[in-house]
């Protein structure tokens, strides 16, 4: 057995790498990142995954649902980390499946896969609780840099995982795109990875925060048909049924990570596209309980009101 | 959360707003009940997302918002206008059982000034009634905390290096360095019992 496929049974079990290997698996991660397009080919058949957000445990579900790579060949649409309690572990599994089978996963970024967020949401703290120091935080940053910011399947179905831009009308564009860097504040790359579709508005809409933009069903299809693409696949927002079309079913968001902060009581869902892109969803439910690892306990109440 | 089939929809029609926090918890609630008088004070998601829409503050801006103002004047845009914070004014909601009788620990002797509660066995209970994470700019949450005190003897010694980067995170310590903008007490008074 190489240490490669030692590892990944050791991550199976949640159990983290070194910090040495880490190092050593982020660099062999970074040699296949940066070949990839920003807009990844992705062949069907395909299993399409949204937010993970470090739930390991639900995650080992998503993989009993979909079958185990590489049989199943899987698109992961980001935020593989924060908020749960094994962003560390979860994050490493993929990789050093990636690694190990580069052409039956394909990980996109998210906005959570970011310097900046990840030090308010989580994984900043839970790197250095599990390590003692911020390295293992730094290498897999730096690897964020190296990821996809979308996937193209079969010509005809566009993942991403937040949305479109108002920058952004072709998909050549966002192959010009330099996205080695941190996730800017704003700008086409930075809109990619956080925007929504929006039912309230038809062009393009502004959210009341004053930053971040909103798309209705007409951006929607003059992208999708300069494009010549059948719909959008996208993750990025929790929907309480794992998955939800919109538009006349031109995009639709699928979400899987299941009771979703371990307290939301949400499905989640996968989307399976056959050799010929027909669609099945599987929902599933979180990992029951006793399957779990320690924490889940209520943390202690404030006791100053 | 809104759990019956099309809850989101049945909310949003009765709200009358297409945004509706993230996490509802629309089947949680917390009930304080005097049960010498009837008089209950609940809490629910439901009719403090009524204050919310009711109050219809205007929304806060984050600090990129600037920036975004002048990227997005070269083409037309919507401006959403809701409070996205989901802020209320909301302090519980009163009703008054008719067929009041008389309960455990509601003796005249003890019962003027204080209420009691029937099924509190915890001393410190909390609920929440709805949270949104505001598309990662930060976090709403709406809880309802309940104290109790009655027959309790408390020792707290408590020390906190206090640094900024805490204060952001806990709303005991950032809301000391806050300027209180008003300040309001209101008196309960239970129907037989005044």
């Amino acid at each position: 057995m190489s240490d490669l496929d030692r590892q990944i049974e050791q991550l199976k079990k949640c159990e983290p790498l070194k910090e040495s290997e880490v190092k050593a698996l982020c660099l062999k991660a970074m040699e296949i990142l940066v070949e990839e397009s920003n807009v990844q080919r992705v062949d069907a058949p395909v299993t399409i995954c949204g937010d993970i957000h470090g739930q390991f445990y639900d995650m080992k579900e998503l993989f009993k649902v979909g079958g185990d790579c590489p049989k199943t060949n899987y698109l992961f649409l980001g935020d593989f980390v924060d908020r749960g309690f094994y962003s560390v572990e979860t994050f490493l599994l993929l990789l050093a499946l990636k690694v190990r089978y580069p052409d039956r996963i394909t990980l996109i970024r998210g906005n959570h896969e970011s310097r900046q967020i990840t030090q308010v949401y989580g994984f900043y703290d839970e790197c250095l609780r599990k390590y003692g120091s911020v390295n293992v935080w730094r290498y897999c940053t730096d690897i964020f840099d190296y990821l996809s910011l979308s996937a193209l399947i079969e010509n005809k179905i566009f993942c991403v995982h937040g949305g479109l831009s108002p920058s952004i009308s072709t998909l050549d564009q966002i192959r010009t795109i330099d996205r080695k860097q941190e996730v800017p504040h704003d700008g086409a790359m930075c809109d990619l990875l956080w925007s929504d579709p929006e039912d309230v508005v038809d062009g393009w809409g502004l959210s009341p925060r004053g930053a971040g933009f909103l798309f209705g069903g007409s951006v929607v299809t003059t992208f999708n048909h300069a494009n010549n693409i059948d719909y959008i696949c996208r993750a990025h927002q929790l929907v309480m049924e794992g998955y939800k079309w919109m538009f006349n079913s031109q995009i639709v968001t699928v979400w899987s990570a299941p009771n979703y902060c371990y307290r939301c009581g949400n499905v989640a869902a996968i989307l399976e596209l056959d050799e010929n892109l027909d669609k099945q969803f599987r929902v599933f439910d979180a990992a029951p309980q006793e399957s779990r690892g320690a924490p889940a306990k209520k943390p202690a109440p404030d006791y100053f009101l | 959360m809104v759990e019956e089939e099309d809850g989101d929809e049945r909310w949003e029609h009765k709200l009358q707003s297409s945004h509706l926090p993230e996490m509802v918890f629309g089947d949680s609630s917390l009930v304080l009940k005097h049960v010498y008088s009837g008089t209950k004070i609940y809490f629910n998601a439901f009719d403090a997302l009524t204050g919310w829409k009711q109050e219809a503050l205007p929304p806060v801006q984050v600090p990129a918002a600037a920036n975004w103002k002048f990227r997005s004047k070269s083409f037309q845009l919507v401006m959403l206008d809701y409070d996205y914070t989901f802020t209320t004014p909301y302090c519980g909601s009163e009703t008054v059982e008719i067929n009041a009788k008389l309960g455990r620990g509601a003796t005249s002797k003890e019962g003027n000034c204080s209420l009691h509660w029937e099924e509190c066995k915890e001393e410190l209970d909390m609920v929440t009634l709805y949270e949104d994470e505001l598309a990662d700019n930060g976090v709403s949450l709406l809880t309802i905390k309940v104290l109790r005190v009655d027959g309790v003897l408390m020792r707290l010694r408590d020390m906190r290096y206090p640094s900024d980067s805490v204060a952001y995170i806990d709303p005991c310590i950032i809301s000391e360095r806050l300027p209180v903008i008003m300040h309001k007490t209101q008196k309960l008074k239970i129907p037989g019992n005044l």
